[in-house]
């Protein structure tokens, strides 16, 4: 499904090159449940962003299904995250004045999908937070917040879910049930990659990439 | 659906807007009052401009004394030379015409007495004309609805002609003639309804506090006379201004030794003396609404900016769950015209109900100003707060396409 040769990624800050991603080499099937994991500072970000068509690569290919979307416009990769991607933030990155159904129904908008209200609830029910449909984010425990973030990533149907330290900001328990909805989405068939420092969420998953100083080793 | 996204946009954020709405008013009755300062003390020396043919820049006010201490005999000789040095005068290439012109009471000629006495227009035992020497008929603006125009007119020497005001049309004709004391008069049309002339205060002068120095001419009379008196209007030709006009008529003055007689004043200069205070605090006055104007404008560009970057979160959280950049900025633009248009909105109906209310009774101060407002004002700061509206959104647009989504969410690790 994803394929990546020679990637490289280069970050120049005040006239200083920082070699983030040297020389990465992947590829990732359809359906796999996949943790990308690394020291504070190896890539692993980078990494996820780049396969979420978030970032620019400096060097080398992407192929996502067999085409090769390295060069890409601003405008294609666009319309690439819009119909594959699926993005989960650490910090959850809702719209704090927006319920948590608006904050679904987000996507739902921007494809100008009608009939959305039986989507929404139905994710939202998948998530277990259906009864707080009309609370903002900050009314909500962080587990609560995470689980609207994984049902707006959800409610689009998109193939792959990238997820950024999904549970960075939560405690133990919480993140054994963010692990718990995310083995349960990928159980559907979606393709799930997790950025994460904990070994816990880590061990759980099919595969384990690891990632030091911009060059990978596979685990698992 | 973008449209109804913008408008739930603009209403979960209605806060960070009240700003910007604040900013707008205050630069909007800025600009308005701005124009209003402007325009409407002018509006005096504009009406003036418009009666006369030449305009402001280009008449003088003559006075010709010849003093108090003449006989008859001597007045007579005098009024003759006048009339020969006038002829001569306006010969010239510098000068247009020059003419005089004075408002006063008459013998009344009863009919047409009666008819003005009626429609308010004396309130005394006279007639009360506007005398003008028939040298000055191209000296003023006059529109006539019926009748034969001065500029047209050939004078006869013993006749006095006569244009009356539109409340004499549905009793006088063109072409009556009346004698009375065995000067002859007759008359030559009929005044359109929109003619104005200048009031009796505007040789005290053009004082802009004044508002204005005409009135209309319903019920009054403009006679075409071969009488001098001593005041005169000059008018300088095409491609002359008026100091050359002023230079020759004193050339033409030496030849008929008068030039020690004449007086004159610019109006332009008149204008000036008489609002001398009023121009020094109009001058302060701008400099003091400039200032604020711009400061305005500075802040609720720098409000924008600082509520895009406010905004930039939530941009960047659309733009990664499939908002494009072009649907961002559409809900952008469509945001930042209804503030402007709101804004707007306020301050026009702060605007004319401070004007109505100051000027209340006084239906034509209203009429003046609300005319001003709606002509002048509103499209002006309309096209101002439409041009900041238009950089803010486009400024906006540039950013937003320069940044990946992560930059706008912030706050991720690496």
């Amino acid at each position: 499904m994803i394929k990546l040769e020679h990637v490289k990624k280069d970050f120049i800050v005040n006239g200083i090159y920082t070699h983030a991603l040297k020389d990465i080499n992947a590829e990732i099937k359809e359906g796999e449940l996949i943790a990308i994991i690394g020291t504070s500072g190896s890539g692993k970000s980078t990494l996820l962003h780049i396969l979420g068509g978030m970032e620019n690569m400096t060097s080398g290919r992407y192929y996502f299904n067999g085409t090769d979307i390295s060069a890409y416009s601003p405008s294609e990769m666009h319309l690439f995250r819009k119909e594959n991607i699926s993005f989960i933030f650490q910090n959850f990155a809702l719209m704090n004045k927006y319920t948590v159904y608006e904050n679904v129904e987000m996507p739902l908008i921007a494809r100008k999908i009608k009939n959305r209200k039986k989507i929404i609830m139905e994710k939202l029910e998948q998530m277990g937070i259906a009864e707080m449909k009309d609370k903002l984010p900050l009314q909500m425990s962080g587990g609560q917040q995470q689980r609207c973030a994984i049902a707006r990533a959800l409610v689009t149907n998109t193939p792959v879910i990238l997820a950024d330290e999904p549970t960075g900001a939560l405690d133990t328990n919480t993140s054994k049930d963010i692990l718990e909805c995310f083995k349960a989405i990928n159980k559907d068939g979606k393709t799930i990659i997790i950025v994460t420092h904990d070994m816990k969420v880590a061990n759980n998953c099919d595969r384990i990439i690891q990632i030091e100083d911009g060059l990978i080793e596979d685990r698992k | 659906m973008i449209l109804n996204f913008a408008f739930d946009f603009l209403s979960k954020n209605i806060r960070r807007s009240l700003l910007s709405v604040f900013l707008i008013v205050v630069s909007t009755l800025v600009i308005m009052l701005s124009v209003i300062l402007s325009e409407n003390r002018d509006e005096v020396y504009e009406t003036i401009d418009t009666l006369l043919v030449c305009g402001v820049d280009c008449t003088a006010e003559l006075d010709i004394d010849y003093g108090d201490n003449m006989g008859l005999e001597q007045l007579k000789e005098m009024q003759l030379k006048i009339s020969e040095f006038l002829d001569d005068v306006s010969e010239e290439a510098e000068i247009n015409c020059i003419g005089s012109y004075s408002t006063g009471g008459y013998l009344p000629i009863p009919e047409l007495y009666e008819i003005q006495k009626k429609g308010g227009g004396t309130f005394d035992e006279y007639l009360n004309m506007t005398s003008i020497h028939k040298n000055a008929t191209d000296m003023f603006k006059i529109e006539i609805t019926s009748g034969t125009h001065p500029s047209e007119m050939k004078f006869e020497s013993d006749t006095d002609y006569l244009y009356l005001g539109s409340g004499y049309k549905d009793f006088i004709n063109p072409g009556t003639e009346y004698e009375v004391n065995g000067y002859k008069f007759k008359v030559a049309g009929i005044l359109d309804e929109s003619q104005i002339f200048f009031d009796d205060n505007f040789t005290s002068g053009i004082s802009a506090t004044s508002y204005s120095v005409t009135h209309d001419m319903k019920y009054e009379i403009l006679c075409f006379s071969d009488y001098h008196t001593s005041r005169f209007l000059l008018c300088a030709n095409k491609g002359y201004n008026i100091n050359q006009a002023i230079e020759k008529l004193y050339s033409v003055a030496e030849k008929y030794d008068m030039e020690d007689y004449i007086l004159y004043t610019t109006l332009n200069d008149k204008y000036e003396m008489a609002n001398q205070e009023w121009l020094f605090i109009k001058n302060i006055l701008y400099k003091l609404i400039t200032i604020v104007c711009i400061s305005c404008i500075l802040m609720l560009i720098c409000t924008h900016i600082l509520d895009l970057l406010s905004q930039m979160r939530n941009y960047g959280i659309m733009y990664a769950n499939g908002f494009s950049i072009s649907d961002i900025s559409k809900i952008i633009t469509i945001k930042n015209i209804a503030v402007s248009v709101f804004a707007f909105l306020i301050s026009i109906i702060i605007c004319l109900l401070a004007v109505n209310l100051v000027f209340k009774g006084s239906e034509d101060m209203s009429d003046v100003f609300n005319r001003i407002i709606v002509h002048i004002a509103i499209p002006l700061s309309l096209s101002v707060i439409g041009l900041i509206t238009v950089f803010i959104t486009l400024f906006s647009i540039v950013i937003l396409r320069k940044l990946s989504p992560l930059r706008m969410i912030g706050g991720q690790n690496d």
